[in-house]
């Protein structure tokens, strides 16, 4: 087939010269980002492998113990604003698709603005972790005894702890990295949506980047109950 | 992708089961005495969003064979490498036969000089 039969006016500047046509372009690109993103699983699954295999191996309760000086409830609340840039992403991801100009724009400031959100509440709870010595380091726990009920914890047990809050700020920071490159991308996207009709003409660059969103999303669902959740 | 868009309706609603998961893994965890299942259950709810927000936000109930491939192939070394570092750790105490004089024993190091000492003289 030659070329002009298969392309539109319109898809012509928008299909590099490689692909047959825009719908071709779009699968391609989206098969890119799954690949990527199957290595990503590796990344991440690599740590939580170790992560594993320390709390299993470790002979005290440190782990459950350092879990329990996180907030749950305000882990939750965090999860919901990311799931909730999800959604907004995804809507996004509509709105380029059915060609609502407005809308795009108006769902990737939302994105944008929970993503933001997110990473202030993730900034205010290491700052806390840092006010009651929670960061690992030679003045770690100076200050769990005085969380109350008199009980003393084993030096081995604060050890495992320590141990713990290494995981804790390795996996957090990894996953707030993987937020601030993501939010880059999608502040870039706003911009050229605002300025131009990117996105509209071809929703395949919104779609793409939207995979990389949810992917962020997905490590954080699992991130959350191997940090916050497990404390017995 | 040569299918409808998901509507924003289907979006709203998975977002809704994605929060109402959430809440019930953080009641769990903090009011529900759970004991032993407490980690499999906080896994199998992650799980469930996993899924839920792969096969609707990530659009994979419409994606074709090749993206389903890569995406098995991603968990499946995942797995992988869990399963086989796990039963390695798991296992490691079952051995209880006797050592064999002069053989490094598994939990500890082998002593300096025993391996590549690495003076360069031998």
């Amino acid at each position: 087939m030659s070329p002009s039969a298969t392309h539109t006016h319109d898809e012509h500047a928008l299909v590099a010269h490689h692909f047959e046509n825009l719908e071709q372009q779009r699968g391609a690109n989206l098969l890119g980002m799954w690949l990527f993103l199957s290595s990503e699983v590796l990344f991440f699954g690599g740590i939580f492998t170790a992560y594993a295999m320390m709390r299993f191996s470790s002979t005290n309760n440190g782990f459950a113990l350092g879990s329990s000086q996180l907030n749950a409830v305000v882990g939750g609340i965090n999860t919901a604003v990311l799931l909730t840039s999800s959604l907004t992403m995804a809507l996004a991801v509509w709105a380029a698709q059915t060609k609502h100009r407005r809308l795009l724009q108006l769902f990737l400031s939302l994105t944008l603005a929970f993503g933001l959100a997110f990473l202030v509440f993730k900034g205010f709870e290491w700052y806390h972790e840092y006010e009651v010595s929670l960061v690992p380091g030679p003045t770690f726990g100076s200050k769990l005894a005085e969380k109350g009920d008199g009980t003393v914890i084993p030096a081995e047990t604060v050890k495992t702890m320590q141990m713990f809050f290494v995981f804790y700020f390795s996996i957090t920071g990894l996953h707030a990295l993987h937020m601030v490159v993501g939010l880059a991308v999608l502040a870039v996207q706003l911009v050229l949506c605002l300025q131009s009709d990117f996105g509209v003409r071809d929703y395949g660059p919104i779609e793409v980047f939207g995979l990389y969103w949810h992917f962020v999303d997905v490590v954080w669902i699992y991130v959350f109950p191997l940090l916050y959740l497990m404390r017995a | 992708m040569a299918h409808k868009p998901i509507s924003p309706v289907t979006y709203g609603f998975i977002y809704v089961l994605l929060l109402l998961l959430t809440a019930l893994t953080v009641y769990l965890a903090t009011q529900g005495h759970l004991g032993v299942w407490e980690i499999p259950v906080a896994l199998g709810i992650a799980t469930a969003k996993t899924v839920l927000v792969g096969l609707y936000f990530m659009h994979l109930i419409h994606s074709n064979r090749l993206t389903i491939l890569i995406v098995l192939a991603g968990v499946l070394f995942l797995v992988i490498m869990v399963m086989l570092t796990l039963t390695d750790y798991w296992t490691r105490s079952w051995l209880t036969s006797p050592q064999v004089s002069g053989a490094p024993s598994i939990t500890q190091p082998l002593r300096a000089g025993h391996g590549s000492s690495g003076d360069g003289r031998s």
